[in-house]
């Protein structure tokens, strides 16, 4: 007998339903695990033994970003394509990315780099900086590359609800603004 | 003229996109570059990277085959 549930309280729950049971964990538990009845283990009448135990669920790790469902992923694919763009997203792109810690990068109008399974964020600014180029925004300069993350980064942050974006990435989008921002004022210094 | 180290490249169509641990301030779209052959390349474009950790990383997509471990702008 196999009981899903959200937390060790709410399985218990479901368990009780009147009966005394002793609870025995196996592991430190997390939210989303999975509660175990181990057999037939009834001591006397109306007593259960239980043990709840965490079956092959790591804990995400803390920096750990939802990714885009895979539909709506897809999805943009195909509207991007649709307006003779590419997004690219293979194994060598995946590599490419992540070992400088990136999860996109747009190279133009036209083209976008993604890592396998991205998060909203991560999409929904390759979006945007294509639409930037689109708009003639971005020449190359650091000047311009600078302007257009800032204008990008403002706009996940005010259309977070309305794209998805989960509040721990919208921290990050947060901290990235406050770098390119700070970047932006030495820039300038450097030039007067 | 400044060198600037190649840290990872990758073929995009007929064109390569090569990273530089460097913001790139003195170029733009358009602008050359040697190759340590001393071969000129067109700068394609520059990209811009949703990389928060480290923002001065610059992706240069360039115009043909660069096999070289570093660049001249």
């Amino acid at each position: 007998m196999h009981i899903e549930a959200d937390a060790p309280q709410e399985a218990i729950a479901k368990l009780y339903n009147g009966y005394n049971i002793d609870i025995y964990l196996s592991d430190e538990l997390n939210a989303s695990h999975i509660v175990e009845l181990v057999g037939n283990t009834r001591k006397s009448t109306n007593y259960y033994k239980v043990v709840i135990k965490q079956l092959n669920r790591k804990s995400k790790p803390i920096n750990y970003i939802e990714p885009m469902p895979k539909k709506q992923l897809q999805r943009i694919i195909r509207d991007f394509k649709a307006k003779g763009g590419v997004i690219l997203i293979n194994d060598d792109v995946d590599e490419f990315l992540r070992k400088q810690g990136a999860e996109g990068s747009t190279l133009n109008e036209n083209t976008i780099l993604l890592v396998k399974n991205p998060s909203r964020s991560a999409v929904h600014e390759e979006l945007i900086h294509a639409e930037q180029y689109r708009k003639g925004k971005n020449n190359g300069s650091r000047r311009s590359r600078l302007l257009c993350e800032i204008e990008a980064q403002k706009i996940l942050i005010r259309k977070k609800d309305e794209l998805g974006i989960t509040d721990k990435e919208n921290e990050q989008t947060k901290l990235a603004l406050k770098a390119y921002e700070e970047e932006y004022k030495q820039l300038n210094k450097r030039r007067r | 003229m400044r060198v600037l180290k190649i840290i990872d490249t990758i073929k995009i169509g007929d064109n390569t996109l090569i990273a530089v641990n460097d913001p790139c301030e003195d170029i733009k779209n358009g602008s050359g570059l040697l190759d340590e052959n001393g071969v000129p390349h067109v700068i394609l474009s520059i990209a811009t990277n949703s990389n928060k950790n480290n923002i001065n990383i610059t992706n240069i997509l360039v115009e043909g085959d660069i096999e070289s471990k570093q660049v001249f702008i």
